[in-house]
């Protein structure tokens, strides 16, 4: 948690004040760009832009949002640009995916931590960043609309469907435990999915 | 409107209102009230996970501190100031004091050079008439 003290000393340029920043949010900054690119180098390069655009932007923040949800976006935006120049800005703008009925039987979740990971690896790149950005880091629609460059409604209607995958995930998690079963395929919790 | 219908909207339930239909069905289902619940759930755990991090390499916090901007003139001026401000108050005010003292010294020799120079002049003048 950032304090109004320490963004106001960074406000004035105090390098004290943003080291302290840094130190208080680097392991977030990192760990949600290693959850939108996949990929430990690439993180550490957009975590670095991000910080430097936090530094320059900083005097700009008027403090209508919360700090960490303007710092989140700044990230998404590095990230955003850095798939956009691998060619794999695709990977999350665009999602294909079809909506598949759910289940008709009674709700039944296991939505401990290490099963919801393994749930949100199982979605489509896109429906994960969605649900990252908006249910994970607090990031409006319109503000993940405005990062992917497409329609507000697109960012509801896949945050819709990956919600309702994500359920249906857990359900099917919480069957296979009770028949003895893998709950989800296992991916690779250090690839996009991982936390 | 039947719990089929009615399950399709559930996930959006959790940015905004159930309104008319819906809102009727679910208020009156206990198993659409028992979906939405669980989507609930699954949403708290997912605002969780914010605080569960990737650890970064050990070289990545110093490499990133190396890139903090050094503080500007003007910039330095602002952060001693908020580091002390009785002291900078006092100064300013001292400094101020200073200031008003002198400008008002200078008008004090300025009034009192034209006072006593008057009478000068009108002697310069009858010794020119002489």
């Amino acid at each position: 948690m950032v304090t109004p003290e320490v963004l106001a000393a960074c406000k004035r340029g105090d390098p004290r004040a943003f080291e302290e920043l840094v130190r208080s949010t680097h392991r977030r900054v990192y760990s949600l760009a290693v959850r939108l690119v996949g990929d430990q180098h690439d993180a550490q390069d957009v975590a670095q832009d991000a910080y430097l655009r936090i530094f320059r932007g900083l005097d700009g923040f008027r403090e209508e949002a919360r700090f960490e949800t303007w710092m989140y976006r700044i990230v998404t935006n590095s990230a955003m640009n850095l798939l956009r120049r691998r060619g794999r800005l695709v990977e999350v703008a665009l999602d294909e995916e079809l909506d598949t009925p759910a289940p008709d039987r009674p709700s039944e979740v296991a939505a401990d931590r290490d099963s919801l990971a393994r749930a949100l690896s199982a979605l489509s790149p896109g429906q994960r960043t969605v649900v990252w950005l908006k249910d994970v880091y607090g990031l409006s629609c319109r503000e993940i609309a405005d990062e992917f460059g497409i329609e507000e409604g697109a960012v509801k209607v896949r945050l819709h469907r990956a919600r309702k995958r994500l359920k249906e995930l857990l359900e099917e998690g919480a069957t296979d435990e009770v028949q003895g079963g893998p709950a989800v395929p296992a991916v690779a919790h250090g690839r996009g999915g991982d936390g | 409107m039947r719990c089929r219908e009615a399950r399709q909207f559930l996930p959006s339930l959790m940015d905004e209102e159930a309104t008319g239909e819906l809102g009727e069905h679910v208020s009156g289902c206990r198993r659409c009230q028992a979906d939405l619940a669980v989507y609930g759930e699954v949403a708290s755990s997912l605002s969780v996970l914010e605080m569960v991090e990737v650890d970064p390499p050990a070289w990545f916090l110093q490499d990133t501190l190396s890139l903090i901007p050094s503080p500007t003139v003007s910039q330095r001026v602002r952060i001693a100031a908020a580091a002390r401000p009785v002291r900078y108050a006092a100064a300013s005010v001292g400094g101020a004091v200073v200031g008003a003292g002198a400008i008002g010294l200078w008008a004090w020799r300025r009034t009192r050079r034209a006072v006593s120079g008057s009478p000068q002049s009108s002697r310069d003048l009858a010794v020119q008439k002489a």
